[in-house]
């Protein structure tokens, strides 16, 4: 299977055609889950922040707050495909809760802090309106 | 015993039988290489020659 250029789940099939009579088609089946060069390496969660990384993670959201904020920053990992918590998930949180998880990371978990004194890019308000976001106006 | 013969040639008359250790695979995660393989393995387990007629990718 080619997989140069590809992203994400990619699967193909094979029929199997053969003078069986009890199975004259057979379908093959091969997956994989494709990763780009640069996600393949293990990185420590926190060189988001750096180049080149912060180029797609970070810089997006720069000058933005709440569900913009959000969409730039952090649908990467919490979207449909990202494997961290999703939305709904966090909406159930208590505010305290997610305030403290966003500025400071979760340990044992590929969530860094995100606050300036956490070497992140965020200020306390630019997280108080993510948390507002997701208390509020967040509806996956 | 015509209709035994019918519907039951394989039986009746032997045939081959094709056999597949496995249909699937699943590498997992994997880098953007350009190619990846598998062999699926299979044998004739039926009593005459087995014919690999064509094989059609998706």
């Amino acid at each position: 299977m080619n997989v140069k250029g590809k992203m994400g789940e990619v699967s193909k099939t094979v029929k199997v055609y053969s003078n069986d009579p009890s199975r004259p088609v057979t379908i093959l089946t091969v997956r994989a889950h494709v990763k780009d060069a640069l996600h393949m390496k293990e990185y420590q969660s926190r060189e988001i922040f750096n180049t080149p990384c912060s180029g797609c993670h970070i810089d997006r959201g720069r000058g933005k707050q709440g569900r913009e904020l959000f969409s730039s920053d952090c649908m990467m990992c919490h979207g449909a495909h990202g494997g961290a918590a999703p939305v709904r998930t966090m909406k159930g949180e208590k505010r305290d809760h997610l305030v403290d998880t966003v500025r400071n990371g979760v340990s044992g978990s590929s969530m860094p802090g995100w606050c300036t004194g956490k070497g992140g890019p965020l200020s306390n308000k630019e997280i108080d309106s993510l948390v507002d976001f997701l208390s509020d106006g967040a509806t996956r | 015993m015509l209709l035994f013969l019918l519907f039951f040639p394989a039986i009746a008359l032997g045939a081959p039988a094709i056999s597949f250790e496995s249909l699937s695979y699943d590498f997992g995660i994997v880098g953007g290489t350009d190619a990846i393989r598998h062999v699926f393995d299979f044998s004739n387990s039926g009593d005459t020659e087995l014919l690999i007629q064509k094989l059609s990718p998706s």
